[in-house]
């Protein structure tokens, strides 16, 4: 059976830590998983490492691993009966409890693997979102396929260079998360951290850069190509003078499409 | 793009590169001087403020982020006077201040104060991120007014991270009124260090003005302009 759904993604080492010699602290993960009852359903993760923490880009890698994995295995054995925010938000503590543990076996603060966390999983008439920071997702449905959504604005703290992360106190984390069940047929859907959060969307009026996705999305559609060619693509666009002349820390974008032709049953109510 | 494309097969890449990106407005960075310029600064204090003041400007000219980002006002006081409202490296001319009157430190504060929750106000009206805002207090006196309001402004403000408040003395300065407003320790300026001030706040200013989320920002070291009492 062939996918749904056509994707990319890729993270770019931001100039300034080029600069400073230091690693690229972004992270991310996209796949096509096929579930129980035979639906196709993306699972999509980005994840931002803090500059202040010395072993961020572990979390983060830990982090998208963690998500994709347990997300797989839960729809494998079971479907998409039991998805919704409850398993969401368990997802969140498995993720956080990885994290907790890696630091404790390495003896270290579990600030020092202070991240954020952006997933998505995304089926025929439903989508489950979750985010913890700042970076955003965006998303078109297959009834409006011209109007860009933004899930909810990156979780800056009043200032600009202040955000939520992860391996925050539970009790803070239980504030900060956002999570929610999107009932429709996502047709594009896009994750991204902050590295590019400025090239793509309008902060005044809070709401996506369609010129900006237009590109993208219509990028994907350019032949019937594989994931990781299209994500060397739009790795090589991410690591562009064009791009790196407007931001200078890492950027993560990860982008999925229902492909047109595989457009979801119309199951009667 | 398109003629230089066409002549080669399709590629990946070229269709990426038509991106077209959101303009949004940089991050701004806000700082304010408060600057005693009582009739005690006269002489070679006062000329090596407003050198110390010219030279921050150029500083700042001189690195590309810092001149879009941080934001400068500047408000002496004997009496309080705004010298200049917020407003970008590029198009800040400090006029040369002169000294005279008394040291209405206390009023200083809380018109800096005001200035300061005023441009945050404008920013989140326009959709600007912004920085946490640094207030810088000079002083080489003793307040002549009522500073117990704005010292107890200056507390709120710090506990709900409103914005980081230091005070620096110039010799002279009742550096014990200091520590009883500001609840960073104030720093007792070397002489008048006035050009190593700015030069050391120029780069701290261009470190943190291009920080990220989550990032600790290394300040230089201030020893070469004061040292804490």
């Amino acid at each position: 059976m062939s996918h749904q759904w056509t994707y990319a993604f890729a993270s770019a080492i931001g100039t300034s830590h080029t600069k400073t010699d230091s690693p690229m602290q972004d992270f991310c993960l996209c796949e096509i998983v096929e579930e129980w009852g035979g639906f196709d359903v993306l699972i999509a993760v980005v994840s931002d490492g803090a500059g202040s923490a010395p072993r961020s880009q572990e979390g983060a890698e830990l982090t998208c691993h963690t998500f994709v994995t347990t997300v797989r295995d839960w729809l494998e054995q079971s479907g998409l009966e039991n998805v919704d925010v409850n398993l969401l938000k368990r997802a969140q503590t498995i993720c956080r409890n990885a994290v907790v543990q890696m630091a404790e076996e390495a003896d270290t603060l579990l600030s020092d693997y202070a991240c954020t966390l952006i997933g998505a999983i995304v089926w025929d008439n439903q989508a489950a979102l979750i985010q913890v920071g700042d970076g955003a997702v965006v998303y078109t449905r297959v009834d409006t396929p011209e109007k860009y959504e933004l899930f909810t604005p990156p979780a800056k703290g009043e200032y600009a260079n202040t955000t939520y992360f992860l391996t925050d106190a539970e009790e803070r984390l239980e504030q900060t998360v956002c999570l929610e069940l999107i009932d429709g047929s996502l047709s594009q859907v896009a994750l991204f951290t902050d590295g590019i959060e400025r090239l793509c969307l309008d902060f005044k009026t809070e709401t996506p850069f369609a010129p900006f996705f237009d590109v993208m999305f219509r990028s994907l559609m350019n032949g019937q190509r594989s994931a990781s060619e299209l994500s060397n693509g739009l790795g090589k666009f991410l690591a562009s003078q064009e791009v790196n002349s407007r931001t200078d820390d890492d950027k993560t974008l990860v982008l999925a499409m229902r492909l047109p032709t595989s457009t979801p049953l119309d199951i009667p109510a | 793009m398109a003629d230089y494309n066409d002549q080669v097969p399709f590629t990946i890449d070229t269709t990426w590169a038509d991106a077209v990106f959101a303009e949004n407005p940089e991050p701004r960075c806000p700082v304010i001087l408060l600057l005693d310029t009582s009739g005690s600064m006269s002489g070679a204090p006062i000329t090596q403020l407003n050198e110390g003041v010219r030279a921050f400007k150029s500083e700042l000219l001189s690195d590309e982020v810092a001149v879009k980002r941080v934001e400068i006002a500047v408000v002496s006081f004997g009496p309080v006077q705004v010298v200049s409202e917020f407003q970008a490296a590029d198009t800040f001319m400090p006029s040369d201040m002169r000294a005279s009157g008394d040291t209405p430190m206390g009023a200083a504060i809380e018109k800096g104060l005001a200035m300061v929750a005023e441009r945050k106000q404008t920013y989140k009206r326009n959709g600007i991120q912004y920085y946490r805002p640094w207030i810088f207090v000079f002083t080489d006196g003793s307040p002549t007014d009522k500073w117990q309001r704005a010292a107890e402004l200056v507390r709120e403000g710090e506990a709900s991270k409103a914005f980081m408040f230091y005070a620096i003395g110039v010799e002279g300065a009742n550096m014990a009124t200091l520590a009883q407003i500001a609840t960073r320790q104030p720093m007792k300026m070397r002489g008048l260090a006035y050009k190593e001030f700015f030069a050391w706040l120029s780069s701290s200013l261009n470190a943190v003005s291009r920080s990220s989320p989550g990032e600790l920002v290394p300040l230089p070291n201030p020893s070469g302009w004061g040292y804490a009492e």
